[in-house]
């Protein structure tokens, strides 16, 4: 039923999209980007992978209920603002800390846990909205 | 102005007045196939505006817009014509 072309291009297209918007999850903190806007570019991939191979594929690479996602997002972003707290300081401090690995070192921190929270919230909450408009 | 200003902003008002051709065509077209090249075209030219106001005020961030934009944008017109194909048969 889907046209080829569709189904040839969304094999090259949703990997891109999905790197994409974990480039824009990592370096939301000093530049544009961030959880939200990752989190609608990953759906936007999920939702290009539904309208080519159907709903059950789409599934098959999500791996998990959307809305399950969702509540695991929520979840990880309050735990990170309240992380700081037992600490004894206010909570949703930023907490950073350094990671040295062989290839560099980096800094990790509270506010990328919250970031990936809100990622896996918009993704799960966006891809449950479009399941249910596809099957209208 | 140097002339990368001058051809900058020519560039946006022909983009401007396209867009409100667009605009209208998207009022008036006759049957929903020429709604949905509309808006497909919209978003095209907004690509257009965000590199020309990009190289104008030197905002570095429009252009990554831009490339999300130009990535993401064709979906729509994949759901609508997804859409408009379920509503014909």
């Amino acid at each position: 039923m889907t046209s080829r072309w569709l189904c040839i291009i969304t094999q090259f297209l949703t990997p891109l999209l999905l790197m994409l918007s974990v480039f824009l999850l990592l370096r939301g903190h000093n530049e544009p980007g961030g959880g939200f806007a990752g989190g609608l570019v990953a759906a936007c991939a999920l939702a290009l992978h539904m309208f080519a191979f159907g709903e059950t594929a789409m599934r098959k690479v999500l791996m998990i209920n959307p809305r399950t996602l969702s509540g695991i997002g929520l979840v990880v972003a309050v735990f990170s603002g309240f992380l700081p707290a037992l600490a004894q300081l206010p909570a949703f401090t930023g907490l950073w800390f350094d990671l040295t690995t062989p290839i560099g070192s980096t800094k990790l921190g509270t506010p990328i846990l919250f970031d990936v929270g809100v990622y896996m919230t918009v993704l799960g909450v966006c891809v449950s909205l479009m399941e249910d408009l596809h099957q209208e | 102005m140097n002339f990368l200003e001058v051809a900058t902003t020519v560039s946006l008002v022909f983009l401007s007045t396209a867009l409100a051709l667009i605009l209208i065509r998207i009022k008036q077209g006759p049957t929903t196939s020429d709604r949905v090249v509309g808006l497909d075209l919209t978003a095209i030219i907004l690509i257009g505006v965000l590199c020309a106001t990009a190289v104008r005020f030197s905002v570095e961030s429009l252009l990554d817009v831009a490339v999300a934009l130009a990535l993401v944008i064709f979906l729509g017109t994949v759901a609508l014509a997804k859409f408009v194909g379920r509503n014909s048969s």
